[in-house]
């Protein structure tokens, strides 16, 4: 049964576009819980600062709670090879917070809506370039928005900005971590 | 290999195993997710599967979560290479065609 070039051809493509598929789907599966946890985050940290800016504390817990939960999800959804990898996240987290706290050393302290900007911004440009690299159309649709509409907020209804970062950034992770799922 | 696999070779064989190779090594997929990459109805795709099933090409797990039956399939080491060397000879084929 052998077969001609140009069916090899046409196979050697739907394997590949299968694959990308595949993997797309794999990968979608395993972000979407982490966009609905740090959703969550969003919509109680913005949430509480918009209420009263007192309790802008509530944040320290409240990213405590998402980068356990993002870790405990990590080693649930990660392949048998990946389990167990605490010591690369310890690492990663570490790398994270040098890397800002040289940043914002740099910049000096920010606060208020600048501040409120900067993470949801920061996570749109790192969801835009997985897309971009991994060819995942939904992740790239995910960053431009979020980092559009952060933008928007933030010069459009400044005065509003946590409320706006409460439901479109928390609910928009959220319904973001929804769609990915329906792949 | 001078013939291609003929199990693989059919048409929704190929895309179940194309689907399965870009996941981690014993990382297994839901049936119903992979009926959505493979575009066959259920019956169609549990026919497929069994076939790959008893060539030891792929593994078929069963359970239950929340009582609900869940399905899921992974691709096993002898099914990975096989896939492999079936690529391999597809791209020989264009390769040699094109060296002409």
């Amino acid at each position: 049964m052998p077969i001609s070039p140009n069916e090899a051809a046409q196979t050697l493509h739907e394997i590949s576009a299968t694959e990308r598929a595949s993997a797309n789907a794999h990968r979608y599966a395993r972000a979407a819980p982490h966009l609905i946890l740090w959703g969550a985050v969003w919509l109680l940290g913005y949430g509480a600062g918009y209420l009263d800016a007192r309790l802008t504390v509530a944040w320290i817990p409240l990213a405590i709670i998402g980068a356990v939960g993002s870790g405990r999800l990590g080693r649930r959804t990660g392949s048998p090879g990946q389990r167990g990898g605490w010591p690369r996240s310890i690492a990663t987290a570490v790398a994270i917070l040098v890397a800002l706290s040289a940043l914002f050393a740099v910049l000096g302290p920010l606060a208020g809506p600048r501040i409120g900007a900067f993470f949801p911004i920061a996570a749109g440009f790192g969801y835009t370039v997985i897309g971009i690299r991994e060819r995942a159309t939904r992740m790239i649709v995910l960053g431009v928005a979020l980092t559009a509409l952060t933008v928007l907020g933030f010069f459009w209804v400044p005065q509003y900005f946590a409320l706006w970062m409460a439901v479109v950034g928390g609910v928009g992770l959220i319904l973001g971590g929804v769609w990915l799922r329906t792949l | 290999m001078e013939q291609p696999d003929a199990l693989i070779h059919q048409p929704t064989r190929l895309k179940i195993m194309a689907a399965l190779k870009p996941l981690p090594d014993g990382q297994p997929i839901e049936f119903v997710r992979l009926k959505g990459l493979v575009g066959a109805t259920d019956g169609n795709l549990g026919a497929h599967c069994t076939t790959l099933e008893e060539a030891g090409y792929v593994a078929i797990e069963k359970d239950f979560v929340d009582k609900k039956p869940r399905t899921r399939l992974s691709l096993t080491r002898k099914g990975r290479r096989a896939f492999e060397d079936y690529v391999s000879y597809l791209r020989g084929v264009v390769d040699l065609h094109s060296k002409k």
